[in-house]
């Protein structure tokens, strides 16, 4: 594909996020006519009070999120698939979303804490289980062992939030646990947001400026040396910006699945390997697609789906197909 | 710039390495390579020639000693400057992720383009002209892990000639290759250190190619001990060659390109 027609594909995905995120201002129980929002946004008509509080309280800071999170999500899939040179990884597998659900746990089993307190704990402790799993791997130099540290990360958080579920309160805690542990944009504010937005965009800001150096580390270690990667400074800020942004993602929305590892495999079916590309285009339709998971969350019943049940349930089988090709064509 | 290597009193200490009683290697090796020599690191396997060849690129740190490249210590070169220094063609691999022969030769212009990468005409050029050198022009925009064994060991050569370095390292060139790649691979190396006055350095397992393409030897026994460096016609003589490697050798001189060298065990 072309330099030409990878910007164009890149066009059209922007066309279908802007076109799915005016669905979403229309989209949900309480209806509000099309129309009517467009008239108030060219200040020929009118809202009231109760439909100006849906769009602007409600709405737009769940689009807002929906959006950054699933670009959060498949961006740091494809910084980390790049470093790690295996296309199956994510940040959730180093141990990020199981010690950031822990940190959850113990906010809302043991503490009764604050919606705020939850987000802080389950932000630390996904940090933390992503910086040791990296410091016993001995700084990431070797990848399995970096990958097996954040299974043991997996596994010892899994136990400790099962014992914690087994305890939990049936009428309050519980809920909230399994909610968190599906993910969801329930209860999202615009004022809950005013330190994530900007933390999330110097993030991707920083690793887009890092997508050339990921094709240049796909190589591995000595071949990136060689051609003049300073490889343990970069793959430091890309394992570091990376786990920062989806932890802000995590700990305010919960663990939501597959667009790590769905979405940046359908770009680099289309646009081939060069990240350059491949970043971009799996932020606007990691985007795209968690919207619009959203979205879905939100109308299909009258209460609320978790969202991670939706994007499994779609991610699930699309990776099933991208995985039926490969057995056709093997790996490469 | 004029290629050089100088080694001064070199050591390395190995990490702890079970089973091994030695942890020191090349005990003040000292030594100077020049621009239009092609260097054969020649020994027994585990005599220390990949390690030789680390130290050399930058890519393991000397106990004692240094290694210079053009004058520089080039365990102290950031890497994005001793990429201007030092190319190094690896070993056949499989990556991970279907970049085009290509995109992989335009990796070899990273050193001398921004952090992003962007390729300008002058680039481009340059992979024509590599890859015309290399015979892959009709190869360009094939996927690198679809292509032959060979083909990805020239994609590989033509990177780092696109690279544009003094001093060029190769990691034994010979795996992986029939016989007849294995000589067009070498003539290919020969040209570069003759023609373009490069300072080319390779590991290799077969005496035979190194007694054929090389101009300096660096023969090396079992336990990295005892280590000779000359040009190739006063190094490789049997008695050097079953010292190193503790089976007998003959060599004639009835070749139509020089002389044979024969196990004779």
């Amino acid at each position: 594909m072309s330099a030409k027609a990878k910007a164009w594909f890149i066009a059209a995905s922007i066309a279908a996020f802007i076109s799915i995120a005016a669905v979403s201002f229309v989209a949900g129980n309480y209806g509000i006519e099309s129309g009517k929002i467009v008239s108030y946004l060219t200040g020929r008509g009118a809202l009231n009070e109760n439909e100006r509080y849906i769009i602007f309280e409600v709405r737009l800071p769940r689009i807002v999120m929906a959006s950054l999170t699933g670009a959060v999500l498949a961006a740091g899939g494809v910084s980390m698939q790049a470093i790690f040179r295996n296309p199956l990884v994510s940040p959730f597998v180093i141990g990020l979303s199981s010690g950031a659900a822990l940190g959850a746990a113990v906010g809302i089993v043991y503490l009764n804490a604050s919606a705020a307190a939850i987000e802080s704990l389950s932000f630390l402790f996904g940090i933390v289980a992503v910086f040791a799993s990296y410091l016993l791997s001995g700084f990431g130099r070797e990848t399995t062992l970096l990958l097996l540290f954040g299974l043991v990360a997996t596994s010892f958080s899994h136990s400790v939030i099962g014992l914690m579920q087994y305890f939990a309160d049936p009428e309050h805690q519980l809920p909230a646990l399994t909610f968190w542990m599906l993910g969801g944009f329930d209860g999202i504010t615009l004022s809950s947001l005013k330190y994530s937005v900007p933390v999330i965009l110097v993030c991707m800001g920083v690793l887009y400026a890092y997508s050339y150096k990921m094709n240049l580390l796909t190589l591995g270690d000595a071949e990136a040396r060689s051609l003049g990667v300073n490889v343990a400074a970069a793959k430091f800020a890309i394992i570091f910006f990376s786990t920062l942004m989806v932890c802000s993602c995590v700990s305010k929305a919960g663990v939501i699945g597959w667009i790590g590892l769905t979405v940046p495999h359908i770009s680099r079916i289309i646009l081939g390997p060069d990240n350059r590309f491949v970043f971009v285009s799996s932020s606007i339709l990691g985007a795209a697609f968690l919207l619009a998971s959203d979205d879905l969350a939100r109308t299909l019943t009258p209460g609320e789906i978790p969202v991670g049940i939706i994007t499994s349930a779609f991610g699930a089988p699309v990776f099933a197909a991208i995985l039926l090709k490969y057995r056709k064509s093997g790996w490469n | 710039m004029k290629a050089r290597i100088q080694i001064e009193n070199l050591s390395f200490k190995y990490p702890s390495r079970p089973g091994r009683s030695r942890s020191y290697i090349f005990r003040g090796l000292s030594a100077a390579f020049e621009a239009g020599s092609s260097v054969a690191l020649l020994g027994p396997n585990g005599a220390g020639k990949s390690t030789l060849l680390n130290l050399i690129a930058g890519h393991l740190k000397p106990a004692e000693g240094r290694a210079l490249i053009c004058g520089a210590d080039i365990s102290e070169t950031p890497s994005d400057e001793a990429a201007k220094l030092i190319s190094v063609v690896p070993q056949e691999h499989h990556p991970a992720f279907n970049f085009t022969a290509r995109e992989m030769i335009l990796m070899g212009r990273s050193p001398h383009n921004g952090f992003f990468g962007i390729a300008n005409e002058s680039d481009h050029e340059i992979v024509g002209e590599v890859s015309r050198k290399t015979d892959l022009e009709g190869l360009l925009d094939n996927e690198y892990t679809k292509l032959s064994g060979g083909e990805r060991k020239r994609v590989l050569l033509a990177r780092a000639m696109a690279q544009r370095t003094p001093v060029m390292l190769f990691d034994e060139p010979e795996a992986h290759l029939d016989i007849r790649h294995q000589h067009m691979f070498f003539k290919s190396i020969s040209g570069l250190a003759r023609d373009e006055k490069k300072l080319c350095v390779y590991s290799v397992h077969n005496p035979s190619l190194a007694l054929r393409y090389s101009t300096v030897i660096v023969l090396m026994d079992a336990c990295g001990e005892n280590i000779i460096i000359g040009p190739t016609a006063e190094v490789m003589t049997c008695r050097n060659l079953e010292t190193a490697y503790g089976i007998r050798f003959a060599m004639t001189r009835e070749g139509a390109s020089g002389p044979l060298l024969y196990v004779d065990a």
